[in-house]
């Protein structure tokens, strides 16, 4: 089994060499943002003390969303298709286009098996690295999100066992396209066109009808990261869910005297004058000054609460493992049926 | 041509065609039409026919790689269809383009197979692979053409296989390379008892070694027999000399004078060699096939 193993990897060791050191790069890059930004208690300095105190420790905090958390964060949400796609297409399209299979195919009396052998190494090396790296994305993630500042849905998939699911589903579709079409090129493109459009479409539209049930309308947009169109998550504490939304349906509305006297607490002023004679183009996840627009110039979104985001988790992981699982069965009776070349 | 036709005739055949058809879905053209085929156990047979005249995708539907789109094969009695892992346990296959995974060593190539197939002799292929001098630790990218193609069939021999199919090895051979694997192929069958069918569109490649033979033309078996009864069945004659029902074809020898092979023992006319033969039931398979797409007209 090992042996079979190392010579899955020797076959292929131009992808797993990428593989390998992409997400080595990535893991080490992620540990060393997620250091820094734990070094600088965000919880404990910037949301805390007197205004001018915490001011530079912000304005780090800042930066580093900005750049290389930013960074690492987009790093997080590609590695897992990309690594998929790479370590996947090759297992049987490579061995089709070169005419290997005709060798492997007449010596295995069970074409299953061969495939298990190829596709276990391969699994395990994506599982072994994608489990690392979620780890590690989890704990960017939790130094980054605090106060507040509440999750993103379009970075459902950067951290945890969302990543490793996405990253398996991936693959699971690159060792199908790569054992139907039994070119590399065309089955990378191919793949890689399904898996995108999974994680821009299809992931969205299922956030999207799970919306329909748990989102409510609110007026602000305090604590709201972008989603895709009007997705978002809030933090919970400054709703209150007794009062009706704008479509006369039991919702959640901005509760401006709660989040006034926060703001006042953590900044010693109102929002307003912290956000427009300081720096208005603030996002969200900075921690005491938030963009807030004028109650006359409101506009109203559909959020849903922050409590609910790890809900979303598992629907990802639901759906992609059924994705992936489907793909990974599916190859199987192409890999019986087809011909070697 | 070696004494191996004069063996008594086992009664099962180590490979079976019946009635086998095979059409290509994507260019709509049949490669295989009602092929009727039986290789005797323990035989070296050639599959001798000229390029495209199905000889590959007979033997690819014997190790499973194709489904027939009509008729049976069997291997050892066992239909591929409905048990290929028992007819591919059965087959030692080298194919046409000896494909070998170029980054890999012999050495691990041999690995490979161990781990692919149970009963694999490495012990074995190393010891043919040190009388080849092809060193375990050269990368298969590295070989020549003859190397590569000793590798293949050192490892199919060594799957210990009691069939070995082989298409078109010597293809891109040069001679002296072609004269070691087919010493190599008879020594390992001959010493094993085992059956080899060896396709190959040079009949001089073969005659030196198989001891049954069966021509393809046009997707059909025009002829199948020991080569030696083959060729003692046989005359060459003047065209229009003898009986219309007797002749197999007409044809024009090397030098472009046509003759005539006859189903005929007639100590007056001369035999013909192989290559005669041969050419004389590929001409009967072309006009065959003309006149039927001349009625089909």
């Amino acid at each position: 089994m090992l042996r079979a193993a190392w010579l899955t990897y020797r076959m292929h060791q131009f992808e797993v060499l990428v593989s390998a050191i992409l997400m080595t790069v990535l893991a080490i890059s992620v540990w060393i943002v997620s250091s820094h930004v734990t070094s600088l208690d965000i919880a404990g300095t910037c949301w805390a003390g007197d205004r001018i105190s915490r001011q530079p420790v912000c304005e780090s905090f800042r930066e580093i969303a900005r750049s290389e958390a930013g960074y690492a964060k987009a790093g997080l949400g590609l590695v897992g298709p990309i690594v998929g796609l790479i370590l996947g297409v090759p297992i049987v399209a490579r061995e089709v286009e070169l005419r290997t299979t005709s060798l492997a195919w007449s010596l295995t009396p069970h074409r299953g098996r061969w495939l298990l052998s190829r596709l276990l190494p391969m699994l395990a090396l994506a599982v072994a690295g994608f489990v690392v790296l979620g780890w590690l994305g989890s704990g960017l993630f939790e130094a980054m999100e605090v106060g507040p500042v509440s999750p993103s849905l379009t970075e459902v998939a950067s951290q945890g066992p969302t990543l490793v699911a996405r990253g398996l589903m991936a693959l699971g579709i690159a060792v199908l396209a790569g054992a139907v079409i039994g070119r590399t090129m065309p089955a990378f493109v191919v793949a890689a066109v399904a898996v995108i459009a999974w994680s821009f479409i299809g992931v969205p539209a299922v956030q999207q009808s799970m919306f329909a049930d748990r989102a409510v309308w609110t007026d602000d947009v305090n604590g709201y990261r972008d989603g895709i169109g009007p997705l978002g998550t809030v933090a919970s504490g400054e709703f209150d869910t007794s009062i009706p939304g704008v479509d006369g349906e039991p919702g959640a509305r901005f509760d401006y005297e709660a989040f006034n006297r926060q703001q006042v607490e953590m900044c010693g002023q109102p929002p307003e004058e912290t956000v427009f004679n300081d720096t208005p183009e603030w996002r969200s996840w900075q921690t005491c000054a938030e963009q807030f627009p004028y109650p006359e110039d409101m506009y109203w979104n559909k959020l849903v609460l922050a409590s609910t985001y790890p809900d979303f988790q598992q629907a990802e992981l639901a759906v992609d493992g059924v994705i992936g699982g489907v793909a990974f069965l599916l190859t199987f009776p192409v890999v019986a049926r087809r011909r070697p070349s | 041509m070696s004494d191996a036709s004069t063996r008594i005739m086992p009664t099962t055949p180590a490979l079976e065609a019946i009635g086998v058809s095979k059409r290509y879905r994507r260019t709509g053209s049949w490669a295989l039409l009602d092929a009727d085929l039986e290789v005797p156990e323990g035989t070296i047979t050639a599959l001798v026919g000229p390029n495209g005249a199905g000889k590959s995708t007979l033997i690819r539907t014997w190790v499973g790689f194709e489904r027939p789109t009509r008729g049976l094969v069997r291997v050892g009695g066992i239909d591929p269809r409905e048990d290929r892992a028992g007819a591919v346990a059965r087959i030692g296959y080298v194919s046409q383009s000896t494909a070998l995974y170029r980054g890999l060593t012999v050495g691990e190539h041999l690995t490979l197979a161990r781990t692919m197939r149970p009963g694999f002799d490495d012990e074995a292929a190393q010891a043919r692979l040190e009388q080849l001098a092809i060193p375990l630790s050269q990368k298969a990218g590295s070989l020549s053409g003859g190397q590569a193609a000793q590798v293949a069939l050192c490892i199919a021999l060594s799957t210990g296989a009691p069939i070995l199919l082989l298409d078109e090895p010597l293809a891109a051979l040069d001679p002296l390379a072609r004269h070691d694997f087919l010493n190599l192929l008879v020594s390992a069958v001959r010493e094993r008892g085992a059956t080899a069918l060896l396709s190959s569109h040079i009949v001089s490649d073969v005659e030196a070694v198989c001891d049954h033979l069966v021509v393809l033309g046009m997707g059909r078996v025009t002829l199948q027999a020991p080569i030696r009864e083959a060729i003692a069945e046989h005359r060459l004659g003047p065209v229009g000399s003898m009986p219309a029902e007797q002749t197999v074809a007409t044809f024009a020898r090397p030098g472009g004078e046509p003759i005539a092979l006859v189903r005929s023992s007639d100590p007056s006319l001369p035999r013909p060699s192989l290559e005669e033969l041969v050419m004389g039931y590929l001409a009967a398979a072309r006009s065959g096939a003309a006149s039927s797409d001349r009625r089909a007209a």
